[in-house]
C-alpha cells in the first residue's frame, strides 16, 4: 500500500512535470500524446528519486516534439485536392429554409446560391442568380433578371419558376412540403423574422414567374432591407424536383446551384462536398476538387489539428492563442469585419434599473477599454452602441460616458444608494443583484466567464456588488426571453448588414407597442417608433439618419451597456490562399485555393 | 474500503488486548505508532500545512476576490511579487491558492464530517435493530451506492443548484452510505461479542449499548474511511469547481481556478494550471498517506512489526 502511494505521487508529480514543461517549451504545438504515454511508463518502472531525471527527459524530449510537429506541417508535398475546414460544431440542416446557425449556414452556402449574395467582405448585396434587378418608384415592386442555362446538381432547370417555388415553399403554409416540415417540427424562422410572418401576414403581395428569366415581387408596403434579407444565406434555392422527392428529408439531401456539390454527411465527423463541373458561372467555379467541412468542438482540440496539417482553416480560437498564431509563420490569421456587439441588458423589472443614476452608474463603473484590451486577443474595439462601425447606421459622433469609478460612486449616491447596491427589487421581491453571464463562447464574447468576472470586479470597485451566475445555454436563452435574468450578457451578430437587423430587433416594442420580455421590457416609445419607421423607408440616407438618431437616443438614455464589438478571427495555413472572410461569418469556399506545402 | 473489514475484526482482538493490559490504550498505542510511521508524518505535515492554510490565511491577510481584478497585470508568469504568477484577471495565483484552501479543505471536511455523523448513526442503528428497520436502511443506501458518487454529485447539485454550499450537501449526502455501512458492518461483528450480552444481561438499554459499547469499539474503522474520505471529497469538490458547479467566481477554490485556466495551456501560461492542480494533489496526497498511516495504526496485528 504505501510502496503503491509512493508510485501513484512519483506518477503525478511527473505528469504534471510533463504538462507543464511541454507546455512551457512553446505553444500553440502541444506534445502528441505518444511522448506522454512514453514517459509516464519510464517512471512506474523506476524508483522514488525520479522526479528530477523525468523533468531533465522531458526538458531534452520537448524541443524533439516540437520539430516532429513542424516536419509534419513543412513536408514538402504535392498541392491537395481538398480544403477542409474546422467548424465548431456539426450543422444542424443542410435544408436552409429551415436554419438559422451559422454552421449549418456555412455548408449551405457552397452549395447553394440566391437571387443576391453579400459581396466578399461586406454586407453588400451583388447579383448572383439574379443578374439584375429594378424597383418601382414605390419600392413596392421588384424585377428581378435571372441568369440563363442554369442547372441544379440533379439536372433541374433554374428558372423563375423554381424561384416561386422556392418561396411557396418557405412561405405558404398549405404547401405540402411546408407542411410536412412543420408537422416534423422544424420552423421556418427566418422567413418569418425577415418578411413578416407567412401567408397574407407576409410583406408579399404577390411572386410571379413572368417569364422563364423574369420573375417580380410585389410588397405590400416598402421594405428597406428587403436586398439584404434576399442575400442572407437562408433564402437560397433548392431544386424543386428534389424538395419534392426528399420532403422532410432534405436536411440530409441538399440539391443547389452552388459551385460544389453535396457527397455525404457523416454525423459528429465530417460533411464532404465536391466540385460542381457544371458550374454556370465558370468564372468563380470551385478552385479545389473537394470541400470538408470538420466538426472539432474543442478550441484547443481544433487548433491542435491545424497544426498537425490536419485541416487547413479553423474558427473559433481563445482569445490569448490569437497572438500566437498572429506571430507564427506557418499560420495566416484573418479578421472577419466587425459585425457583432456584446452588451449587457438591464431587465426594466428591477425597480432599481429604472432609475437613469443608476444605470449610468453601473456604464461609468465598467472599464471597456482595459476589458478589451486583455481579453479579446486584440480583436476587439470598445463599443458605444449597438451597431458596430461598419454598418451604414452607426453614429461615429456619439461620446461614450467615460470609466470614472468615482463618478460612479457618487451616482450611486444620489440616487439612494450611498452604501453601494447588492440587492435589488425583482418583481416586486427583494433579492441579491444577480449578473448573468453565458456559459458558452460567442464570437462577441469568446469568454463570458472572464469578461463577466472583470466587469463584476469593476462594478464592486463601484460598490455595486453582483453575484455571477450561470446556466446551461438553451436554459439561458429561455430565461432571457421569459424576462427572468435581472441584468445579464449577451449579443448580436448582423445576418444582413442592414441597421434593422441589428437595432430594431432590440429596442422596437412588440405589437400594440408592448414591452418584450425577451428584451427585458425595455420601453422606450420613442426610439422604438423612429426606428419602425426607419425600417419602411427604401432611401439609405433617410434610413441612415434615423438609425443614428436612435443610436444617439439609446445611448444618452442608457438603455442598455454596450461592452465590445468583435472581429471573430480565423487561422488559416500560410499555404492556404483565397478565403475571404465575411461579415456574417458564413464564406464562400469556391475562391480558397491550397497550395502546394512550402 | 476493501480493508475495513479487515480491520473490524481486528478491533475486537484490540479491545480484549486493551483489557488485559490497561495502562496503555488502544488509542495510545495507535497514536505512537502514527508517529512512528515515517509517510504518515509526510502526510500529517501536509494536511496540518494545509488546514493551518485554510484557518489562519482568511484571518491574518483578508482578501476581497470581488474587486480582485487588474488587467493590466494579465497572466505574468511567476515573478518575485507574485511567486506563482498572475491569472486571466490579473490577480494573484498564490493568494487565491491561499484563500481557496478554505473553500476546497472546508467543503471537504464539512462534507464527511455530515457523512459521518448521519451515516455512523444509521448504520449503528440499524446494524443493531436489524430486522425491517436495517433492511429499509440498507436499501436506500445500496440505492445511493449504485450511482458513481460523482455523478450523484452532479445530479444532486444540478436540481439543487450550483454554489459552495451545495456542492457540500451533495458530497455528504454521495457519502453517506460509505460509513453507514462501515458502522452497520462493526456493529454485526460486535453484537456477538459476551461484553454485549454481558451488558444486556445487567439490564441495559439499547441507547446505552449501542453509545457506551458499541459506538466506541466502531470507531476506528470509521475513523480511517473518514481520514480516506476527507482526500476524495476535496477531490469531488474540486471536480464540481471544475464542471462550475461549485464555487462560483470571482471566489476561489482549486478546481474551479483549473477549469478557469485549461484554456490558457494552449498560450504557454502554464502556471496558472500548475499550481492549483498541486494544491489538489498534494492535499489529497496529504489525507491518503494518513489514512494509511491511520489504518495502520489502528491494526494490532501489525504492532510489533
Amino acid at each position: 500500500m504505501k510502496k503503491r502511494s509512493i508510485q501513484f505521487a512519483t506518477l503525478i508529480f511527473a505528469l504534471f512535470g510533463v504538462l507543464a514543461v511541454s507546455i512551457a517549451c512553446g505553444a500553440p504545438a502541444a506534445a502528441p500524446p505518444a511522448v506522454q504515454t512514453v514517459v509516464v511508463e519510464k517512471i512506474q518502472t523506476s524508483a522514488p528519486v525520479v522526479q528530477t531525471q523525468v523533468v531533465e527527459k522531458i526538458q531534452t524530449s520537448a524541443p524533439v516534439v516540437q520539430t516532429v510537429v513542424v516536419q509534419a506541417t513543412a513536408v514538402p508535398s504535392a498541392a491537395p485536392q481538398a480544403f477542409i475546414f474546422g467548424a465548431q460544431g456539426e450543422p444542424v440542416c443542410l435544408d436552409p429554409a429551415v436554419i438559422t446557425d451559422g454552421i449549418s449556414g456555412r455548408v449551405i452556402n457552397q452549395i447553394y446560391e440566391g437571387l443576391v449574395k453579400f459581396d466578399k467582405d461586406t454586407t453588400n448585396p451583388v447579383p448572383a442568380l439574379a443578374k439584375s434587378w429594378t424597383t418601382s418608384e414605390d419600392g413596392k415592386v421588384w424585377t428581378f433578371k435571372l441568369q440563363e442555362g442554369v442547372k441544379f446538381h440533379d439536372g433541374t432547370d433554374f428558372n423563375a419558376d423554381a424561384v416561386v417555388k422556392n418561396f411557396d415553399y418557405w412561405g405558404n403554409t398549405k404547401n405540402p412540403v411546408h407542411e410536412k416540415q412543420i408537422a416534423a417540427g422544424q420552423v421556418f424562422e427566418y422567413y418569418e423574422a425577415q418578411f413578416g410572418g407567412f401567408d397574407g401576414d407576409s410583406v408579399f403581395e404577390k411572386i410571379e414567374a413572368v417569364d422563364p428569366a423574369t420573375v417580380k415581387f410585389t410588397l405590400k408596403s416598402p421594405q428597406g432591407p428587403f436586398l439584404n434579407n434576399l442575400a442572407m444565406f437562408v433564402f437560397v434555392f433548392a431544386s424543386p424536383t428534389a424538395l419534392e422527392k426528399y420532403g422532410t428529408e432534405t436536411c440530409k439531401n441538399p440539391v443547389g446551384t452552388g459551385p460544389y456539390k453535396f457527397v455525404e454527411w457523416k454525423p459528429n465527423e465530417q460533411v464532404t462536398l465536391e466540385a460542381n463541373p457544371d458550374y454556370w458561372d465558370k468564372a468563380n467555379a470551385a478552385k479545389m476538387s473537394r470541400v470538408i467541412i470538420r466538426n472539432i468542438p474543442n478550441n484547443s482540440a481544433r487548433l491542435l489539428a491545424l497544426a498537425t496539417g490536419e485541416i487547413h482553416a479553423l474558427e473559433g480560437m481563445e482569445p490569448r492563442d490569437v497572438a500566437a498564431i498572429k506571430n507564427d509563420p506557418r499560420y495566416k490569421l484573418l479578421l472577419r469585419p466587425a459585425n457583432t456587439t456584446g452588451y449587457l441588458a438591464f431587465n426594466y423589472k428591477v425597480k432599481e434599473f429604472q432609475d437613469p443614476k443608476v444605470r449610468q452608474a453601473i456604464t461609468q463603473a465598467i472599464n471597456k477599454q482595459a476589458i478589451v484590451d486583455a481579453l479579446y486577443g486584440g480583436t476587439g474595439m470598445v463599443a458605444n452602441q449597438m451597431q458596430p462601425p461598419a454598418l451604414w447606421g452607426y453614429n461615429p459622433d456619439i461620446k461614450d460616458w467615460a470609466y470614472d469609478t468615482e463618478a460612479a460612486k457618487k451616482l450611486l449616491a444620489d440616487a439612494g444608494f450611498p452604501n453601494g447596491l447588492s440587492e435589488v427589487t425583482f418583481d416586486g421581491k427583494k433579492v441579491p443583484l444577480e449578473m448573468w453571464y453565458m456559459p458558452v463562447s460567442r464570437p462577441y464574447y469568446p469568454n463570458p466567464k472572464d469578461i463577466g468576472t472583470a466587469i463584476a470586479a469593476d462594478l464592486a470597485k463601484a460598490g455595486i456588488n453582483v453575484s455571477l451566475q450561470t446556466v446551461d445555454w438553451a436554459t439561458y436563452l429561455d430565461r432571457r426571453s421569459n424576462g427572468q435574468l435581472p441584468f445579464y450578457m449577451l449579443g448580436w451578430t448582423g445576418d444582413n448588414g442592414d441597421p434593422d437587423n441589428f437595432v430594431c430587433y432590440f429596442f422596437c416594442l412588440g405589437a400594440d407597442d408592448a414591452p418584450l420580455s425577451r428584451e427585458g421590457f425595455i420601453e422606450d416609445k420613442e426610439v422604438s417608433d423612429i426606428l419602425k419607421k426607419a425600417a419602411v423607408l427604401t432611401d439609405q440616407g433617410e434610413r441612415a439618419k434615423l438609425y443614428k438618431q436612435a443610436e444617439q437616443l439609446i445611448h444618452d438614455r442608457i438603455l442598455r451597456v454596450f461592452i465590445a464589438n468583435n472581429q471573430p478571427p480565423l487561422a488559416l495555413l500560410a499555404n492556404v490562399e483565397g478565403y475571404v472572410p465575411n461579415p456574417t461569418g458564413t464564406e464562400f469556399f469556391n475562391t480558397v485555393v491550397v497550395k502546394a506545402g512550402p | 474500503m476493501t480493508t475495513t473489514t479487515q480491520s473490524v475484526g481486528s478491533v475486537s482482538t484490540s479491545a480484549a488486548q486493551t483489557l488485559a493490559r490497561p495502562p496503555r490504550s488502544l488509542w495510545r498505542d495507535a497514536g505512537q505508532r502514527l508517529l512512528a510511521n515515517r509517510l504518515a508524518q509526510l502526510g500529517m505535515l501536509i494536511v496540518v500545512f494545509f488546514l493551518a492554510l485554510a484557518i489562519f490565511v482568511p484571518i491574518l491577510f483578508p482578501y476581497n476576490p470581488r474587486i480582485d481584478s487588474d488587467l493590466t497585470a494579465q497572466l505574468l508568469p511567476p515573478s518575485f511579487a507574485h511567486p506563482m504568477g498572475t491569472d486571466e484577471q490579473g490577480r494573484d495565483v498564490m493568494r487565491r491558492i491561499a484563500h481557496g484552501a478554505q473553500a476546497s479543505l472546508g467543503v471537504g471536511i464539512g462534507a464527511v464530517l455530515i457523512a459521518v455523523i448521519i451515516g455512523t448513526v444509521l448504520g449503528l442503528v440499524s446494524g443493531y435493530l436489524g430486522h425491517t428497520f436495517d433492511l429499509g436502511t440498507m436499501f436506500v443506501m445500496d440505492i445511493l451506492l449504485s450511482f458513481p458518487g460523482l455523478l450523484l454529485a452532479i445530479a444532486i447539485v444540478a436540481i439543487i443548484g450550483p454554489g459552495l454550499r451545495n456542492s457540500l450537501l451533495a458530497i455528504s449526502i454521495v457519502s453517506i452510505p460509505i460509513y453507514a455501512r462501515i458502522a452497520r458492518s462493526s456493529v454485526l461483528s460486535l453484537k456477538q461479542h459476551e461484553f454485549i450480552s454481558a451488558a444486556q444481561a445487567v439490564g441495559a438499554g439499547s441507547g446505552r449499548i449501542i453509545t457506551r459499547h458499541i459506538f466506541p469499539n466502531s470507531l476506528s474503522p470509521v475513523m480511517v474511511a473518514a481520514t480516506l474520505g476527507i482526500a476524495a471529497a476535496i477531490l469531488e469538490t474540486a471536480a464540481l469547481g471544475f464542471l462550475g458547479l461549485g464555487q462560483q467566481p470571482p471566489y476561489p477554490e482549486w478546481g474551479a481556478m483549473l477549469a478557469d485556466s485549461v484554456k490558457y495551456l494552449t498560450s504557454g501560461a502554464w502556471w496558472v494550471v500548475l499550481f492549483p492542480g498541486l494544491m489538489i494533489m498534494l492535499t489529497v496526497l496529504g489525507f491518503n498517506l494518513l489514512g494509511d498511516g491511520l489504518r495502520d495504526a489502528l491494526d494490532p496485528r501489525l504492532k510489533n512489526r
